[in-house]
């Protein structure tokens, strides 16, 4: 567990590789006011960033199977799958085949690509298994944000956040930096995000802090990749202490298929700022993108999809897409974890 | 070759006519995937939104008092423009 910072600590910064491939970090602010973290770190990552539970936590033990016990809440046995029958019902895109521009979320379309993708795309597959969270004042719902996004044009969104650190809380790409939306003067980075830990309809049990500080990857807001759709805010106070924060990790193919991953975000089909959860088996994996049929709605963008390990919290991907058979979100590997490790605060 | 969106503009009212301010937008069904956000309506009532690719979107609206609404568009060559209007 880590030690929680107070709030007049130096922020600690880690040590990390140099990002490569389209995952060099940027920020909105500009280079002089860049903050240490950002800069890259020479030095060895660790596999996995720890958890912490915050004040006075009353953390909910997790079910069996990987799987957050919430009332009502049941996985179905149906969608426990072998990896062989995995197989047969989702073939993982290959990353060469896929649109790799941000077609999905604000519209640059690479022409002359195979179809990968369904010509129906839902969010929620089947019957909806979305249980609300009642109590979001303990570990680890409060550790989740709603979001209220304002774009450079005016214009505001509901997302998702979860927090990594006491200042930091990570989301999705399109969240922070907006790409290709076609629409005069939204395009860019959002003017601010107002933070609401642990939302429950018009209640705030945390409050609520406003950011303009934001970073995000090149391939996003220079491409529009979507295999880079990953970003975080960084906050003023150091309100990750109190609500705790989410571990993260990198993980091998053959162990996310047979993990649960675990959703619970704020989607905008249901009353105003309640948070729900829904889990479900994960149904492939590529080497940027995680796909899965837990089912959610927009607003639920940036959510931390994670995995029970002995007890506590770990995320391995950072929820961005609505798809025809499956969901999707950002894988976290090396390179995405590097960043993550340099943007905690 | 890339291609600029189309743009899916639009307008919600209450049922006394009156612009429902802060309603939720989301894509409910889309002809590709489609980032998992909301938008909220403006002041007027108004939402603007990409469509990613030509084909038939279905939009949600959700707005707390009322019931949720879809609605069907087809994005072809030209933007879209819709009206919904919410029920109790």
């Amino acid at each position: 567990m880590d030690t929680l910072l107070q709030d007049k600590e130096p922020v600690t910064i880690p040590s990390v590789s140099k990002p490569t491939n389209g995952h060099m970090p940027v920020s909105n602010l500009s280079e002089d006011a860049e903050p240490e973290a950002m800069q890259a770190q020479n030095g060895r990552a660790l596999p996995s960033s720890p958890p912490a539970e915050g004040t006075n936590p009353q953390t909910v033990q997790p079910g069996k199977d990987g799987v957050e016990a919430v009332k009502g809440f049941k996985l179905r046995e149906s969608q426990v799958l072998s990896e062989s029958e995995l197989g047969k019902l989702y073939k993982a895109p290959d990353t060469s085949k896929l649109r790799d521009i941000g077609e999905a979320s604000y519209g640059i379309l690479a022409p002359d690509t195979d179809d990968t993708l369904p010509p129906k795309a839902a969010t929620v597959h089947g019957p909806d298994d979305r249980v609300q969270i009642t109590n979001t004042t303990i570990y680890p719902w409060r550790a989740i944000a709603s979001l209220l996004i304002t774009a450079r044009d005016g214009s505001q969104w509901i997302g998702t956040g979860w927090f990594i650190g006491p200042h930091t809380l990570m989301t999705a790409g399109h969240v922070v930096f907006i790409k290709n939306s076609g629409v005069p003067g939204r395009d860019g980075w959002v003017r601010s995000i107002q933070v609401m830990p642990g939302r429950n309809g018009s209640s705030l049990p945390f409050g609520s802090v406003t950011s303009t500080n934001f970073r995000s990857v090149t391939n996003w807001t220079n491409n529009g990749d979507q295999n880079f759709d990953y970003g975080a805010i960084i906050i003023p106070t150091n309100l990750g202490n109190t609500t705790g924060w989410f571990g993260f990790g990198v993980y091998s193919d053959a162990d996310l298929l047979n993990t649960v991953g675990n959703i619970s975000g704020y989607p905008g089909d249901k009353p105003g700022g309640t948070q729900w959860f829904d889990a479900r088996r994960i149904a492939a994996v590529n080497s940027r993108k995680v796909y899965y049929d837990i089912d959610t709605a927009g607003g639920q963008s940036g959510s931390a999809v994670y995995r029970i390990v002995n007890g506590a919290r770990y995320a391995f991907a950072i929820h961005a897409y609505g798809g025809a058979t499956t969901n999707s979100g950002t894988r976290i590997v090396q390179d995405v974890y590097n960043n993550m490790v340099s943007w905690k605060a | 070759m890339t291609r600029k969106p189309h743009i899916i503009s639009g307008h919600v009212h209450e049922p006394n006519g009156r612009p429902a301010v802060g309603a939720r937008i989301y894509f409910l069904a889309a002809p590709v995937a489609v980032a998992d956000m909301a938008l909220v309506t403006d002041q007027h009532g108004q939402f603007t939104l990409p469509a990613p690719a030509s084909g038939t979107y279905q939009l949600g609206c959700t707005a707390d008092g009322f019931a949720p609404a879809t609605v069907t568009v087809d994005v072809a060559e030209e933007d879209a423009r819709v009206e919904i209007e919410l029920r109790r």
